[in-house]
């Protein structure tokens, strides 16, 4: 809302300084969102109807420096003390008035209204006489099939609206716009002008399912004065001098109005509320400051200003303004009784731990969408897999890239890769906890997930390269294991992943025999659907329910002290066959206190790989390498 | 023997020595001059063949021998020695100029790394982080929270509704506290809680705005809590995510479930609240909001009435996007590797 400093200045005093004036506001909740030389543009409180005029916010402004206010000047006539009890046609008009003026030709009626309500904060609504009879108006709403022409445009109404007529043809959609019939022209001489109070809620209804919004809707829909439509009346008569030519009594009917609720207000609560000092304030002095914002005190009762009534329901509304008439700044600030701090607690210490293990295996945290287009399922998933037609499926997204809650992450993993390698980026590290969505018979689900994608070259050193590879992310997740005290295995794939992972390049993701995901390299054909060359994405997928969680820790044993014995073996493995079946067989074996794998050759159709075996030294290493070369079929060489 | 003999011993030494070229060298004529089946070894030997009166003449010319030709291969060994490490040296020659092979870490993401800091502080006044779901109901995103039908925050332009119309993605982190509240055991009082993550908003998207974004809200129930707290507990948050030397106001605010409900502002960086560019000319930044916790909040989870609290949240988003100066919040949540890569640097 845009308003004039000087304006505000005829109706209660404030700093000369415009900053100043800008601090003030700030003060009172009004908040100066820009300053164009005289002009302010506020941004008002959500809850604040009142606020949408001069006189509100002076009011506010009264509230916290006890100026006196000089109200801008109204126009009385006769029979505005006559009023005369009748119910309209629907419970949520609280009051409905209008009067008839004449106007010279081609004067802008509309424009000098929006001006003019301003003051108020009153809505003014404008007909032309000859389309409307003033005797025959009233408020109803509307049933099934009936339209109305708005902004040039014929328009169905939703039923329920309501809607003000004149021999039952309707001339307004009420507090919302005229009808184009009855709206005021170039030669119009003869008004009839319209102040209403309404049922904010009808209000908001109708301007959101005719997409109209204008001040009559923001005013209406926040709740107005239903004492303030004779002075709305008044100004615009004060300002323009057009003469009243007729005039009906007002609609009033204060029984449908929802009663103002009796709230019960102490004053001693009201300074606890706030943690003022109790014997440094006293019950005059609380009812002194809330009478600034037009409450009224007698005996026990507290009143609700009228200009309030749609937004203090509760007394912490009350509490409220008597913080602001001390303003926020100047009331006391102290930190409460604390006994302990608290510390992370195991899930996160455990995170922390898997996060400085991806961190620093040079992997960046992303952020991804909760959600995906239709466009990018069909990129990955086909019709008919498990995963394609299982989506929790948004309702109303305003971009269609929204309309799918993700079920998986593989999606973004890939679209990830392709966005880096589109910018030269062969380097690719990125991980994610996020979760993934899924329909089930009793609502949707939600799942945990940890998922990273790796691909490009691992340096060694200048001249020796290593291509990323799942052994080498299956190291990655072996220090995740070991962080959390558990032994990790890979096991075959059973994911619902599998039709997307390179079938010889994959497997189960296994924590101390739990399946906890699944990680592999990319299947050729996705990456080719992803339009990605030159790159063999290895993804991993963790349920961080499964992951983040601590096992046994083994016990500490000392180092021995005496000297092992150390012997090379070398295992020539048939090629398509695993080594690690081989290697938990010399494992086992009592005395073997280490076997690592320090070398691998082709050879033909066998892999050879040779194994740097540390045993006991109380036991017979010969007899011990014997016995492995028979249970293993392998072939020993000397150290 | 003969002093000559002893002469003729060091003549040899001597002439073997100045051809030693190599440590090997140097060590074989140490075995061979001073070795056990070495001539002046047996010459060592020989002295107790000799008449008395010669012995101690015969043994000190030996010892002088031995001692000139220890010196010497010592003195050898260390020149050759120094040779050898130098010729190594040189050959070793290391371009220190050329990229590292150590492959370098990676980073959390900022957003991440600011939702930790602001748990490190929070942590201090006994908060405990909780989670809860990102889909939800009607309930715990708009009724409990003192938002009834036709609230302006019940827009359908600005909630996403999943199909069937039963439930939302959740348009706040306040959903988690309703959740806390909803299973609060009165006897454990105070309540200490932190919800951050995700939230959405059905908006248009462009640079600055987003469908998702992160924020990070906190809920302190307690009977005793008034207004003096709310302020005293921003404060503290504010100077330590801020800086003790930030100036901090407070102005009133509209939120549907605190009454009062609290803006919390602090001077502009950049221009230490004169008004600048960065802050549209206002010299205040808003960081947070909070308030009171509403009473229909409590009443609609069936809390007693005498309960109060504290509640206060902040965009993490775009805190954290200020923090580490980055104008189009959109880049954070996108895939471009560059961009953390970035933003890691910009960190701190």
């Amino acid at each position: 809302m845009k308003i004039s400093v000087n304006r505000l200045r005829q109706i209660i005093d404030l700093p000369q300084e415009i900053r100043n004036v800008r601090n003030l506001l700030d003060d009172v909740g009004i908040e100066v969102k820009r300053i164009d030389g005289d002009t302010l543009t506020l941004e008002i409180l959500a809850n604040r109807g009142d606020h949408h005029s001069y006189v509100g916010i002076a009011m506010e402004v009264r509230g916290r420096t006890g100026d006196k206010m000089r109200f801008p000047e109204i126009t009385h006539w006769g029979d505005w003390a006559t009023h005369t009890s009748r119910n309209p046609a629907t419970s949520s008009c609280f009051r409905y008035r209008v009067i008839q003026v004449s106007v010279p030709a081609g004067t802008d009626v509309e424009g000098i209204l929006d001006d003019v309500v301003l003051d108020y904060g009153q809505p003014v609504a404008a007909y032309d006489a000859r389309y409307v009879k003033l005797d025959t108006m009233d408020v109803r709403v509307s049933v099934e099939g009936e339209t109305v022409t708005l902004n040039g445009q014929d328009v169905s109404l939703p039923v329920g609206t309501m809607v003000v007529i004149s021999d039952d043809v309707i001339v307004s959609v009420a507090g919302v716009i005229v009808a184009d019939r009855a709206r005021v022209r170039a030669d119009t001489t003869d008004v009839v002008l319209e102040a209403a109070c309404y049922n904010p809620v009808s209000i908001r209804k109708a301007s959101r399912a005719l997409r109209i919004s204008n001040y009559s809707t923001t005013r209406y829909e926040r709740g107005s004065d239903y004492a303030m439509g004779d002075r709305g009346l008044g100004r615009v008569l004060a300002v323009t001098g057009w003469p009243v030519t007729a005039s009906r009594p007002a609609i009033r009917t204060w029984d449908v109005m929802p009663p103002v609720p009796h709230l019960a207000f102490l004053w001693s609560l009201a300074v606890s509320y706030l943690g003022l000092d109790k014997t440094q304030v006293s019950e005059a002095e609380v009812y002194a400051r809330l009478e600034r914002y037009g409450y009224g005190f007698s005996q026990a009762n507290i009143h609700i200003p009228s200009w309030r009534r749609w937004d203090i329901h509760t007394a912490e509304d009350i509490y409220e303004d008597l913080a602001r008439s001390y303003g926020y700044d100047n009331l006391p600030s102290k930190l409460p009784n604390i006994l302990l701090g608290s510390v992370p607690s195991e899930r996160e210490r455990i995170q922390a731990d898997v996060t400085s293990v991806l961190v620093g295996h040079g992997m960046y945290e992303v952020i991804t969408d909760g959600f995906y287009g239709r466009q990018d399922r069909d990129r990955l998933l086909c019709e008919g897999d498990v995963l394609w037609g299982a989506h929790v499926e948004v309702a109303n997204a305003l971009d269609r890239g929204y309309s799918l809650l993700k079920n998986n992450t593989l999606i973004q993993a890939l679209n990830l890769v392709a966005t880096n390698l589109a910018v030269q980026k062969t380097e690719i590290k990125a991980y994610e906890y996020t979760r993934t969505f899924h329909p089930s018979d009793d609502g949707p689900v939600e799942r945990h997930v940890l998922w990273s994608i790796v691909c490009g070259k691992e340096r060694k050193s200048w001249g020796r390269d290593g291509e990323i590879d799942p052994i080498y992310v299956k190291g990655v997740m072996e220090e995740i294991a070991r962080k959390t005290n558990r032994r990790l295995t890979i096991a075959e794939c059973t994911s619902v992943l599998l039709p997307y992972l390179h079938p010889t390049r994959c497997g189960d993701v296994m924590m101390d025999e739990v399946k906890v995901g699944v990680m592999g390299e990319i299947h050729p054909d996705v990456l080719a659907r992803f339009k990605i060359k030159g790159a063999r994405p290895v993804y991993v997928e963790l349920d961080t329910d499964l992951l983040l969680r601590y096992g046994q820790p083994i016990p500490y044993v000392d180092p021995p002290s005496r000297q092992l014995v150390v012997k090379d073996l070398t295992v020539d493995v048939p090629q398509g066959k695993p080594l690690g079946p081989v290697l938990d067989v010399i494992r086992a074996n009592g005395g073997i206190v280490a076997a690592d794998v320090i070398d691998r050759y082709e050879r033909g159709d066998v892999i050879a790989w040779t194994m740097r075996i540390t045993i006991d030294p109380d036991y017979d290493a010969t007899a011990l390498m014997e016995s492995l070369l028979s249970t293993t079929h392998v072939q020993r060489e000397a150290p | 023997m003969a002093s000559n003999q002893v002469n003729q011993i060091l003549i040899d030494f001597r002439h073997a020595l100045a051809a030693a070229m190599t440590l090997s060298d140097v060590e074989s004529i140490r075995v061979s001059h001073l070795g056990n089946k070495s001539s002046i070894r047996a010459a060592l030997a020989s002295i107790g063949r000799l008449p008395t009166e010669e012995r101690k003449f015969y043994a000190s010319e030996i010892q002088a021998a031995r001692t000139e030709m220890e010196t010497s291969l010592e003195a050898r060994h260390k020149a050759i020695q120094a040779s050898v490490t130098a010729a190594q040296i040189h050959r070793e020659w290391m371009d220190l100029s050329v990229p590292v092979t150590a492959s370098s870490s990676g980073a959390e993401h900022p957003v991440s790394l600011m939702t930790a800091r602001c748990m490190d502080i929070v942590r201090r006044l006994g908060f405990v982080a909780v989670d809860g779901p990102e889909i939800e109901t009607p309930f715990h995103n708009f009724d409990a929270l003192n938002i009834p039908e036709h609230h302006p925050a019940r827009d359908m332009q600005d909630t996403f509704w999943l199909q069937g119309g039963e439930h939302l993605l959740r348009s706040h982190t306040t959903t988690v506290q309703v959740r806390a509240l909803e299973t609060l055991d009165i006897d454990t009082l105070p309540l200490k809680i932190v919800s951050s993550g995700r939230v959405y908003r059905n908006e248009a998207v462009d640079a600055t705005h987003l469908a998702m974004f992160h924020q990070f809200e906190g809920l302190w129930v307690e009977r005793s809590l008034n207004l003096s707290h709310l302020k005293g507990v921003m404060e503290f948050i504010v100077k330590e995510l801020m800086g003790q030397d930030r100036k901090i106001r407070f102005k009133p605010k509209f939120y549907p479930y605190t009454e009062p409900s609290v803006g919390v502002d602090v001077s502009c960086i950049s221009c230490q609240g004169q008004g600048c560019e960065a802050c549209h000319g206002v010299g205040w930044v808003t960081v947070l909001g909070a308030g009171m916790v509403h009473p229909n909040v409590f009443r609609e989870v069936g809390l007693p009435d005498d309960l109060r609290g504290i509640a206060f949240g902040l965009g993490m988003t775009r805190m954290t996007a200020q923090h580490v100066g980055i104008k189009k919040v959109r880049s954070m949540y996108e895939s471009d590797l560059r961009v953390h890569e970035a933003l890691r640097k910009a960190w701190r």
